[in-house]
């Protein structure tokens, strides 16, 4: 007796594939797709950097007296984008003795590196050059549930100044494993085309792209509200979920989802690092003022363990934080900092949305309040012609 | 929690389930996963979408897969069935150029060239007879009843197993595929499965 459903399995066999097994291809692209977060390649958004340490001289002195402008209430000048005379700086000091002032909230801090961001004079470069980033990491991982921190670990970076080109990341090994740094290529996006998965270039498929120039104009705005509208765009695009912590058996008992304000706020830190341009990091700052929820913390040691003044957003158990100089609010990098998780009124959802975004995993205990998620700390950038070229 | 999250993976290290467990913090630890399936979603890809796009679908579905494991109910030690329930919304957004293929191939049945070992093409001959029909009956079947009949008949799903890959109750899989049966033997029509079976025995 030959059913409708056999005729169907003979059909089916006839339609089915002489080589049992999808190509080789097949298996790189998903594991290389397994490595790569939805949202941008893992390596670039750890990466964040700061501005040069050349720039500090004159921006210092702008940066005072900006304090000194709103300190005195003219707060208006200053939104006005006009630095206010040195002369003022110098007042001010002597004056400090006598009137207690209170220090810069978030707001100002912001507005306070947005003006020495402006006062950066901006290198030359060309677009065939790369943009050499001089850094310091810091990174906690997960082992069987253990946390440990590896680093400070130098990381140097050069990305294509027009975002054409092929970059480069080097990071030296914890001195104690004698091992050799890790060299990662960074595959530019070449006449349109780019490699998916952008830091594996040589086993991932070519897809269309939009180039990220590291020191021009590109996809980024440069005025504040183009920027601030990027960010939320960005935000809703690629949302992002965090698991809450494990249950008894390890898997996660559940996944919140970030708030537009803390992803706009973090995409903020991967601007910082991805494009040095003066322009976009002043409207990145000034941008960042208009996020509800951040707030500014003191005596914050970055990934090189200078100390500084930091603006936080917390979210989800994690305190995201953009540390400048305390006294030339220059951008010295990004920490992110574990937090006390606080689920009153979140939404606590089963499982993330498959469908877009990410989401981060964590097994075991969530990091407690104070531990070092990731850091990574700016010593400088320069432009050079080649990657792999120090200055 | 290490310890317990160790001694749980211990006592279950080859399930699908534990496998998949692991990856959670560990996203390399998926591979298992994609070794072991891969040639059957394939299989099945192929078979349905056609060789031009049955790489991209099973990419994505494994991608989608990997993406989506953190949802994976770990008391199901099995992934099959959530593997072809993935593998099932991925070939969905090519639901237009499925029933083109089946279209064509009910088209052209006449010029089908089998070759091969001679065995293998007399064991043909009963779906080459019904190839044209049956693919125009697939053609012309509602997606959802068409997902299920060949899960059953081509992925060797059971009735569970596709109620679980498509998250619909049994009642409904058991509905479709009736509803989709009655229609392939009625496209099969005028002859009967049985006596062309016999006539093939004595090829």
């Amino acid at each position: 007796m030959r059913s409708d459903l056999s005729i169907l399995e003979e059909f089916g066999a006839s339609l089915a594939p002489v080589p049992d097994h999808p190509p080789a291809e097949v298996r790189h692209r998903v594991m290389n797709g397994m490595r790569r977060p939805a949202r941008r390649p893992r390596l670039l958004s750890r990466l964040s950097g700061v501005r040069l340490a050349w720039g500090i001289g004159a921006p210092a002195v702008a940066a005072a007296a900006v304090a000194a402008a709103l300190v005195a209430g003219q707060l208006a000048d200053v939104a006005g984008g006009q630095p206010a005379p040195p002369g003022r700086g110098t007042n001010v000091e002597a004056g400090a003795g006598a009137v207690p002032q209170a220090p810069p909230g978030a707001e100002q801090v912001l507005l306070l590196a947005a003006q020495h961001a402006a006062a950066t004079p901006a290198m030359d470069a060309r677009p065939n050059q790369f943009l050499f980033i001089d850094s310091v990491e810091i990174e906690s991982k997960i082992n069987s549930g253990e946390a440990t921190v590896s680093g400070p670990l130098r990381t140097r970076t050069w990305l294509s100044v027009d975002g054409t080109r092929d970059g480069l990341v080097t990071q030296e090994a914890a001195p104690a494993s004698r091992r050799s740094p890790t060299r990662t290529p960074i595959d530019g996006c070449t006449n349109g085309r780019q490699a998916q998965t952008i830091d594996r270039p040589a086993t991932t498929p070519e897809v269309a792209c939009t180039p990220e120039p590291a020191y021009r104009p590109g996809r980024v705005p440069t005025d504040s509200a183009g920027l601030l509208a990027y960010v939320y765009s960005v935000a809703a695009a690629e949302p992002e979920w965090v698991s809450i912590g494990a249950g008894p058996d390890g898997r996660p008992s559940g996944y919140v989802r970030l708030s537009a304000d803390q992803r706009a706020f973090t995409e903020i830190a991967e601007i910082l690092y991805k494009n040095h341009l003066p322009a976009v990091q002043e409207a990145a700052f000034l941008a960042a003022r208009r996020i509800a929820g951040v707030q500014v913390r003191r005596n914050v040691a970055d990934a090189a363990g200078r100390a500084g003044v930091a603006v936080t957003r917390t979210e989800a158990g994690a305190r995201q934080e953009l540390v400048f100089d305390s006294t030339s609010y220059r951008y010295l990098g990004h920490n992110i900092i574990g937090a006390t998780l606080d689920l009153a009124g979140a939404k606590v959802v089963r499982s993330p949305n498959s469908g877009k975004g990410t989401a981060r995993i964590r097994l075991g205990p969530n990091p407690k309040p104070g531990e070092v998620i990731y850091k990574s700390a700016l010593l400088g950038i320069a432009v050079v012609d080649k990657a792999g070229q120090r200055p | 929690m290490a310890a317990v999250t160790r001694a749980a993976a211990g006592t279950n290290a080859d399930t699908d389930a534990a496998v998949i467990r692991a990856s959670l913090a560990d996203p390399d630890r998926f591979a298992p996963i994609y070794d072991r399936y891969a040639a059957m979603l394939y299989r099945y890809a192929y078979q349905r979408v056609g060789p031009e796009i049955a790489d991209d679908v099973v990419a994505e579905a494994f991608l989608a897969a990997f993406r989506g494991r953190a949802s994976y109910d770990l008391d199901r030690q099995d992934a099959r069935p959530w593997l072809f329930g993935i593998l099932t919304r991925e070939m969905a957004t090519h639901q237009r150029r499925e029933q083109a293929r089946y279209r064509a191939m009910a088209r052209s049945t006449h010029e089908t060239v089998q070759d091969g070992p001679a065995d293998q093409v007399a064991a043909r001959v009963v779906a080459d007879a019904a190839r044209g029909p049956l693919a125009a009956a697939l053609a012309g079947l509602a997606p959802g009843d068409r997902d299920v009949l060949l899960l059953v008949a081509w992925g060797q799903l059971s009735y569970d197993e596709v109620a679980d890959a498509l998250n619909i109750p049994q009642g409904t899989v058991g509905s479709r595929l009736n509803r989709a049966r009655r229609k392939v033997r009625k496209a099969l029509g005028g002859f009967d499965p049985t006596t062309t079976m016999e006539e093939n025995d004595e090829v």
